[in-house]
């Protein structure tokens, strides 16, 4: 059992992605955050500025409601 | 050399060691504290050797002997060295060791055989309260445990006479109408009152009041009452996560919060949660205490202020909003530990009356309720919310329950003169109705302050010019909300932090009892709140309030303008309302904020208000 | 009730194995163990490097001193809770009685003082495992016996651990000389011929000055010194005195542990030579018995800012170096197995 199932809700990765604009830095942190596995992704801020992006991405381990397994088994 | 005070503090002698030049800016912060209550303090050179400190320390034969390093695996030896020289010395007999500076903490201090260990977020008053012989706290704070009366010391005396006169004939009004009238959103609260203090004792009754409750239901609601099908996007609270809340709660009184957050144990700040889920809402409750929330408030899903009637059981909700039931409440109600404030809304919906009821039932220390915003802005019909709002704040009387009056409909447009006068009509029959109502004046950038300027150079002057009208209108606690900032802050969560900050900051600084802050997550619409966003924020707060400390922040004149202008505009809305003489049609005429200001009046339960036989 | 310590020469020398061993010998034997430490012992990871630890287990009816917390969170299922009235960094230390085998972190009282207080609770028939940390030995003036570790964590060369440990076998190893408990040093010689020092002699200059103390109080037979002791310190007052016709002088230390707390230990190796050339007779009022050795090829190493991995000196060529210089029983518990640390016990026991 992966440690991230320790995390309470969601997990935030914040950087700074070398990219051409905004756009191509969100689909960069989108699949970077995919292949960190995090399948339910979205970037919480993006903005544009010199070399890149300030990007700051958030993977959803449990929404409310979910099956939380904080307790539930050894990581 | 002590400046000695006659404080009633027994004076003690310390030994003040740096054991490198650098670190010795904290001892001397010490030094001065110590002093100024008293100790007798003496700073040793940085530049002794371990047996020299202890030969020194000897020859002063100190209560305390405090020493600080910074921490590294090599320096780590010399402290262990320099503890054991000092226990064979004979200096622990009567002094106490303690060990100060980066990465120190109470468990690195046990293992090198201190009596105690401060790291850099500790304050020079931890130190001091140490040497006057409090505990440490270990590796974090206190946290204040005695629960705040917000409306303490409020008289509710209008110092304006011809704001108050005019608010006092219009509330007098509207509580004479309410008084023939009723609606099922009354009725219902009082069936729910029956119908818990039967729930128990008598089985054959309750089952005869549910059946009278259901019938007053409307929408999903009916349907969950008369076939079990669950609201959409609901589904039972499992045991196992009722467990999860439980052990939770089980050791709920032993936060303490860490010492960096400390400043919030004096002020009143309230964060909001409502994630659907009462287990994700245990563990964010749990952690705004922890890192300083002096109060929480249960946020629910909007449409359970649509449909008439409240759940029963414990449910969690898939989208934001966590369903009012008593027993939701319940299980949450383990998490407000002492010291806490608990707020669960009641303002806007059909269901303003009962909520009030399971407010009371559940221990809250405190309800919302404003029938201005309900009916303008949130979607209730002004008629039935009016007859509902009177209800509500007699219940919360009866209850001894403290409400707040939000202004929320300046979001949709509506001038804050407007929202103002509609607030000061409802605070004023709760107050004649025997209530304890808190103005909750929104801080914020407003639809108004954009399009008149107001918010143009600054967000200062606007909402002290709030602050500064009401507080001369009457003399009542005021609870900025909720929560502040709205339209200031953006995904950033560094800006939506500091503006959340710095309106906290600005709220507690000109005058709030409390005040209401988001996340960092305020402007993101992807998903749920998470845990960390909660945490930026409260330390963003605590980080602005100490910055500011006594020093205030200064509004420019503009600020006293504006106040000026928003009396004047109270004072008209006022006249026009009692000139009416009909405080309901006035909600739907429009003149408490009309289409052209962004409110309509709602239609939720139209028609559904008749008069009392 | 009788005391064993574990002491060592650092941080990460082996203190925490052997002091598991020893609870496993101890618990097989049915003896009554009255567990406590001085320091921080039995977390996961360590403070300061956030390597993992060995942990430390307990057999059930064990009594164990250490802070509430630490006890309540504890596997092992506390029972009979009592305050000791002592405080540490981390908490009230209370005692409690395990009511299962489990694991338990440590935290115990940090002086000497707070250590007798927390003794006084153990019972007659108890064997009391007092487990050191760092390189804190202090409180270690309470034990009867005492096991060393060290190892590569003090330093990665055995011959310089070998002449160490040489160093601490012959402190440890000085004679107890019984006499009256020595007086206030009051720079005259009682009737009796004792010169009291107090103070010790543990700073530049306090050698020179106990020379000339010496010199101005009569022929005293014996110089009874009270506190700490450095060698440097210790050569620098041999040199000091005119020591010709004195050649019947003895003088005592408190413990020998006084002996080991200020200086290069390998300067005692200076001492120790310079003594019989001076015909002094030197000894200790009380004394721990030194059982043996431990040897721990285990160092932490950084990788960089405050990173730290775990490395090994090579284990075999390590211990066979030390165990050929020195006099005193040495093992390394993880490659020869605890039958050597098992004789040491036995003898303790004993």
């Amino acid at each position: 059992m992966s440690v991230r199932h320790r995390i309470l809700d969601g997990c935030d990765l914040e950087t700074f992605i070398v990219c051409k604009d905004v756009e191509e830095g969100k689909t960069l942190g989108l699949r970077l955050m995919a292949e960190l596995g995090f399948e339910d992704a979205d970037v919480v801020f993006c903005e544009m500025g010199g070399p890149g992006v300030r990007i700051r991405l958030r993977g959803y381990v449990y929404r409310p409601s979910a099956d939380y397994q904080w307790y539930d088994l050894e990581v | 050399m002590a400046q000695g005070r006659s404080n009633g503090i027994t004076p003690r002698k310390v030994v003040l060691a740096p054991l490198d030049p650098v670190h010795d800016v904290g001892l001397k912060l010490i030094r001065r504290k110590l002093l100024e209550r008293g100790h007798h303090v003496a700073l040793l050179p940085p530049d002794l050797s371990m047996e020299e400190i202890v030969a020194r320390a000897k020859a002063e034969d100190p209560d305390f002997i405090m020493i600080s390093r910074a921490l590294s695996y090599g320096i780590s030896e010399l402290l262990a060295k320099f503890v054991d020289l000092c226990d064979a010395a004979g200096l622990r007999e009567r002094a106490k060791l303690v060990a100060g500076g980066l990465s120190m903490k109470p468990v690195i201090a046990q293992e090198l055989g201190f009596d105690a260990g401060f790291g850099p977020d500790t304050p020079a008053e931890a130190a001091v309260a140490y040497v006057e012989g409090h505990e440490p706290g270990l590796s974090t704070g206190g946290r204040r445990r005695e629960k705040a009366d917000l409306t303490a010391g409020f008289t509710y005396k209008f110092r304006d006479a011809e704001i108050g006169s005019l608010c006092t004939t219009i509330a007098r009004q509207l509580i004479d109408w309410a008084s023939k009238r009723t609606s099922s959103g009354v009725e219902r609260a009082h069936l729910r009152i029956e119908m818990e203090s039967q729930r128990d004792s008598n089985t054959a009754l309750y089952p005869r009041l549910r059946d009278e409750y259901a019938a007053l239901t409307s929408g999903e609601i009916r349907e969950w009452y008369l076939t079990g099908k669950p609201v959409s996007h609901t589904r039972p609270v499992t045991e196992k996560e009722a467990g999860y809340i439980r052990s939770l709660w089980e050791n709920a009184d032993k936060i303490e919060i860490p010492r960096s957050q400390e400043i919030l144990n004096e002020r009143n700040v309230f964060v909001q949660y409502g994630t659907g889920c009462p287990v994700m809402d245990a563990y964010h409750i749990s952690l705004s205490v922890a890192w300083g929330a002096r109060g929480v408030v249960h946020f629910d899903p909007s449409w359970g202020a649509r449909n008439e009637g409240l759940l029963e059981q414990a449910w969690s909700h898939e989208h934001d909003g966590t369903v009012l039931t008593l027993d939701n409440l319940r299980l949450i109600r383990g998490g407000i530990i002492p010291g806490i404030l608990w707020q669960v809304r009641a303002h806007r919906g059909l269901n303003t009356p009962e909520t009030v009821v399971l407010a009371h039932l559940s221990g809250a220390d405190l309800t919302k309720i404003n029938i201005v915003y309900g009916s303008l802005a949130a979607g209730a019909d002004p008629e039935r919310l009016a007859v509902d709002g009177v209800e509500a704040m007699k219940l919360a009387a009866k209850y001894n329950l403290p409400y707040d009056v939000v202004t929320n409909e300046e979001l949709a447009g509506v001038p804050a003169f407007k929202a103002f006068a509609g607030m000061l009509i409802v605070a004023a029959a709760g107050v004649l109705l025997g209530g304890r109502p808190l103005l909750q004046p929104l801080f914020a950038n407003s639809p108004e302050g954009m399009i008149v300027g107001y918010t143009e150079d600054n967000f200062i002057d606007f909402n002290v010019a709030k602050m500064k009208v009401l507080s001369s209108i009457i003399d009542a606690p005021i609870w900025p909300g909720a929560p502040v900032g709205f339209l200031t802050q953006t995904q950033d969560r560094c800006q939506s932090s500091v503006m959340t900050a710095l309106h906290a900051a600005l709220a507690l600084d000109s005058g709030a009892t409390a005040v209401t802050i988001a996340s960092s997550d305020e402007a993101y619409a992807g998903g749920p709140i998470t845990a960390p966003a909660r945490v930026d924020s409260l330390k963003a707060a605590a980080a602005a309030l100490r910055f500011f400390g006594q020093g205030g922040i200064r509004p420019t004149p503009e600020a006293d303008r504006i106040a000026e202008k928003i009396r004047e505009g109270i004072l008209e809305v006022l006249k026009k309302v009692a000139a009416r003489g009909d405080f309901v049609a006035s909600l739907y005429e429009g003149d408490l904020g009309d289409r052209e200001d962004g409110a309509y009046p709602g239609r939720s339960g139209k028609g559904t208000v008749t008069l009392k036989r | 009730m009788r005391v064993l310590g574990f002491a060592g020469t650092a941080k990460n020398t082996g203190k925490t194995t052997t002091l598991e061993a020893t609870i496993k010998f101890f618990a097989d034997k049915h003896k009554n163990l009255f567990i406590t430490g001085i320091g921080y012992d039995g977390e996961d990871f360590d403070n300061l490097t956030g390597l993992p630890k060995p942990r430390v287990f307990v057999p059930e009816g064990a009594v164990v001193a250490s802070a509430l917390p630490l006890l309540e969170s504890s596997d092992a299922k506390f029972t009979d809770l009592r305050d000791t009235g002592v405080r540490c960094a981390v908490g009230r230390i209370f005692l409690g009685t395990a009511t299962a085998p489990g694991r338990v972190v440590l935290a115990g009282p940090a002086s000497a003082k707070d250590l007798s207080a927390v003794l006084a609770f153990a019972p007659d028939d108890s064997v009391v495992l007092l487990d050191g940390a760092f390189s804190r030995i202090s409180p270690m003036v309470v034990a009867d016996s005492l096991i060393l570790a060290t190892g590569a964590a003090r330093s990665r060369d055995s011959h310089r651990i070998a002449r160490e440990i040489n160093a601490i076998h012959k402190v440890m190893d000085l004679p107890v000389i019984y006499g009256p408990s020595p007086g206030p040093g009051t720079g005259q010689t009682s009737g009796d011929g004792t010169l009291n020092v107090s103070g010790g002699l543990f700073l530049p200059g306090q050698g020179q000055e106990l020379a000339w103390r010496l010199d101005g109080a009569g022929k005293p037979s014996t110089v009874c010194v009270t506190g700490i002791v450095n060698p440097q310190v210790f050569l620098e007052a041999l040199g000091e005195m005119d020591l010709d016709g004195r050649r019947d002088l003895t003088v005592v230390f408190d413990h020998p542990i006084m002996l080991l707390l200020s200086g290069d230990l390998l300067r005692w190796e200076e001492v120790f030579g310079a003594i019989p050339e001076a015909g002094l007779a030197v000894g200790v009022r009380a004394s721990t018995e030194l059982l043996g050795v431990t040897i721990n090829p285990y160092t932490p190493t950084e990788s960089g800012a405050g990173k730290y991995i775990a490395s090994y000196v090579p284990p075999e060529s390590f211990l066979g170096d030390i165990d050929g210089l020195t006099q005193i029983p040495c093992t390394d518990i993880m490659l020869e197995g605890p039958g050597k640390l098992h004789s040491w016990l036995e003898k303790f026991l004993d």
